[in-house]
């Protein structure tokens, strides 16, 4: 099965779903507009290849290989439509369909390239969150710092993070990234918010109101967009 | 010999300042109370010292207007830095303490806040954190003197640490994670009292409710005790007072100099003598109400609650371009509009500082002016004050709404430390109203008896008739008011309780006196808050602020007009 084919299935399932939920044969019928008989095929064999879970009659849910693949992939497409948009100034209306079509063919390398000339957008034009790279870095200030040598681009092995406002009320999670500009990242260092310490978060106010999170034994209230672009390793649920 | 206070925020370096000087200062529990330095001189032993209270700073690469004033007093240099620590928060507040020692200053630590750390059941010891440092290391109580002998003693030994040097933050922050296991113990305890009151005030479910009661109760207690004083005290006062100074200076003046002094009518609002209105407004009138004012704001501050309001009013406060930690200035506004203009300080960008001065001096009237509307209106009822605060609100809301649209500049992100909660001291919140009750005498007094000269200057040369006659179309076309109430309006650019009283002899109805109440509040600043506002925002942003709230206040004047006349 073509690449480009893959990408667009569990792209679709990942928007009619989100990461955990079931996506009904029909809505991603509709979606790609396919027959439902072909992407029962399809599904069939996406499920041999470890990236959905398919369940006859219900519908298709992203395994963790396959929710990867889904955030690489919208990684790609909204890093894409802020470089449409911003740098390229098309029609904002216009990026969604452009992004769709060019999302499968360019590299991991290359949207990190993207990433680096944008300076690390937290989101796409449309207002979703934009996934983190998988770099092995702790702030996006590194990346920036790496400009000429490309020393630092090694890949580590895909990690699970999420970003803060993922958190429930009282979970843990250890700090994995940092992304925004230098000024951003300063003020959450001097507070003690670095790369490998332990947040709690203590709660989330309605609204997109401010996250209380606690660091080393201090409560800060942080806006829920400087919040979004803190990622975490969420800790498992005691 | 020059010695500089720093620290974290909210760690109590006032509190130190105040002891070790004698200079009293405004301090309480939330970030950022300080914004400007204080310079003091203190006793170390037989010497004179000069000290240094610096706002307070989470490191010294500042992101903020505020850390940039502490920045540039550590880059001038100090002969010993006193580096003032919040016990219960020691790992956090080490990190400006290390980038402190790795300028190779000769340095202090001062561990504030002991008893809170021991209540916590936190334990540092003070001998090996000296070790691990280098430098000397003191526990304090500030608030009650505690160690404060022993940290004069160690300033005088202070001595240039050990070098240190961190390549980056990371670093340090490991360094601090091997300072503190060496030195703290943590023991588990019971939440108290106030952890429960913590959670109960933030959550959003409870929050929102208990800050509708904490302000509900705020204002009827203050109204209760303004009027009670009122009545008892100051009107009795006022009353004799009046009839003794109007029949001392009946007999020994005549004319012009009597009409001065006293006025010509006995009634103290109406009178414009400098010795009988010009008393009673600031000491009769205003007084009676500024001083449980801040004694609840006093309450309120340091017991560490308008953090919260902070967090629960952010979102409402993002629609207009601003975030939670603009409540402060709205908060001190309430008070008096120049020091809530220079806590604007706290915000990050510059479109927030603008929106957050221009938006609070516009619509959120000084306590001296609230005193006089109340005055005012509560003979007529309720109903106009309501209506009077609530066009001010609406205007509030709808200009931040608009302007934020407007103006271009980014809105950064809410990004506050939220203290615990601390029991108010009694000892320095009487000290902290009495400052503040001090510094509005200081003010008021002179300026509203220059006011009334002022006043009586124009009335006699006919000015007053001339100013009425030109403004008429604006104030009594568009406005619907007498057109002497022009004068009013002008002569409230020296001070706004004038403004309102001299609305008083004009017989307006309750209408009338709403919607001039809201045009005085909106139209201009008062001079005190003008002078600040130019410091704050410069001449093109002072400028721009003003002539967006003259047409402003004309337009809301006008459309009260037409909706309630």
């Amino acid at each position: 099965m073509p690449k480009e084919q893959i990408e667009e299935y569990i792209e679709a399932i990942y928007d009619i779903a989100g990461k955990t939920g079931l996506a009904k044969t029909t809505e991603v019928a509709k979606r790609l507009h396919n027959a439902p008989a072909s992407v029962t095929e399809v599904f069939g064999s996406l499920a041999q290849s470890g990236l959905i879970r398919y369940e006859p009659y219900r519908g298709a849910a992203l395994t963790d290989a396959g929710e990867e693949v889904a955030l690489k992939i919208k990684r790609k497409h909204r890093l894409l439509e802020v470089f449409l948009s911003e740098i390229l100034g098309i029609d904002p209306e216009k990026v969604h369909d452009e992004a769709c079509r060019m999302e499968h063919s360019i590299s991991d390398e290359v949207g990190d390239a993207m990433c680096r000339m944008l300076n690390a957008p937290a989101r796409c034009p449309c207002g979703e969150l934009i996934s983190p790279c998988e770099k092995e870095i702790a702030t996006c200030n590194e990346c920036r710092n790496a400009e000429v040598s490309k020393d630092s681009d090694k890949f580590a092995a895909p990690r699970k993070v999420v970003p803060l406002t993922d958190l429930r009320p009282c979970q843990k999670g250890t700090i994995a990234l940092l992304r925004g500009d230098k000024k951003v990242i300063q003020r959450l260092s001097d507070l003690g918010l670095t790369p490998g310490t332990e947040v709690v978060l203590m709660r989330k106010t309605p609204m997109g109101g401010p996250i209380e999170l606690c660091v080393r034994r201090t409560n800060l209230a942080v806006g829920h967009e400087i919040a979004d672009n803190i990622f975490v390793k969420a800790a498992l649920e005691a | 010999m020059k010695i500089l206070l720093m620290g974290n925020p909210n760690v109590g370096k006032s509190v130190i300042f105040s002891r070790l000087t004698g200079i009293e200062v405004v301090s309480a529990n939330y970030p950022g109370t300080t914004v400007e330095y204080t310079e003091g001189r203190m006793k170390l032993g037989e010497r004179m010292a000069t000290l240094v209270d610096a706002p307070g700073v989470y490191s010294l690469d500042p992101t903020s207007q505020v850390e940039e004033v502490s920045r540039e007093m550590f880059s001038r240099g100090a002969d010993v830095v006193v580096n003032v620590i919040d016990s219960t928060n020691l790992e956090r507040n080490l990190n400006l303490t290390l980038q402190i020692l790795e300028q190779g200053r000769p340095t202090v630590v001062a561990l504030n806040l002991w008893d809170a750390a021991v209540h916590k059941g936190i334990r540092i010891d003070t001998v090996a954190l000296e070790r691990e440092l280098g430098v000397p290391v003191v526990a304090t109580v500030a608030v009650s003197g505690q160690g404060i002998h022993e940290l004069v003693a160690a300033i005088g030994k202070a001595r240039v640490p050990p070098p240190v040097h961190f390549e980056n933050a990371d670093q340090r922050w490991a360094r601090i994670g091997e300072i503190a296991a060496r030195t703290q113990v943590v023991s588990h305890r019971h939440p108290t009292l106030l952890d429960k009151l913590e959670d109960i005030s933030i959550r959003p479910i409870t929050g929102i409710p208990l800050a509708v009661l904490i302000l509900y109760l705020s204002f009827s207690l203050i109204i209760e005790i303004g009027e009670l004083l009122q009545k008892k005290v100051t009107d009795p006062f006022f009353f004799a007072y009046s009839q003794f100074v109007t029949g001392l200076v009946e007999s020994h003046t005549s004319g012009l100099l009597r009409d001065l002094l006293v006025g010509t009518t006995p009634e103290l609002l109406k009178s414009f003598g400098i010795l009988t209105t010009g008393l009673y407004i600031p000491l009769g009138v205003v007084l009676p109400f500024l001083i449980p004012f801040y004694l609840v704001l006093g309450i309120l501050e340091d017991i560490g609650y308008l953090p919260r309001l902070s967090v629960i009013l952010d979102a409402l406060m993002h629609r207009i371009g601003l975030h939670g930690a603009a409540i402060l200035p709205c908060v001190l506004g309430m008070g008096c509009s120049v020091p809530a203009v220079l806590s604007v300080r706290i915000l990050e960008s510059p479109k927030q500082r603008y929106l957050a001065a221009t938006l609070m001096t516009m619509a959120i009237p000084c306590a001296s002016q609230s005193a006089m509307i109340f005055g005012m209106l509560a003979p007529f009822g309720l109903k106009y004050i309501v209506m009077v605060y609530g066009s001010l609100f609406l205007t509030f809301v709808i200009t931040g709404f608009v302007l934020h649209k407007i103006i271009g500049g980014e809105s950064p992100e809410i990004f506050l430390e939220i203290p615990p909660y601390r029991m108010p001291n009694p000892g320095s919140l009487l000290k902290k109203t009495f400052i503040r009750v001090r510094e509005f005498l200081k003010e008021a007094v002179p300026y509203i008896a220059l006011g009334m000269v002022v006043m009586n200057i124009f009335y006699l040369s006919g000015l007053m008739h001339f100013i009425g006659q030109a403004l008429h179309p604006v104030v009594s076309g568009l406005l619907g008011l007498p057109s002497d109430a022009a004068t009013a309006l002008i002569i409230g650019f020296l001070r706004k309780d004038i403004g309102i009283g001299m609305f008083a002899p004009l017989d307006m109805t309750p209408e009338q006196l709403v919607i001039s109440s809201v045009v005085l509040a909106m139209y201009f600043p008062c001079v005190a808050t003008f002078m600040v506002m130019l410091k704050e925002l410069g001449v093109a942003g002072t400028m721009k602020s003003v002539a967006l709230r003259l047409a402003a206040a004309l337009l809301v004047g006008t459309a009260l007009h037409l909706l309630i006349m």
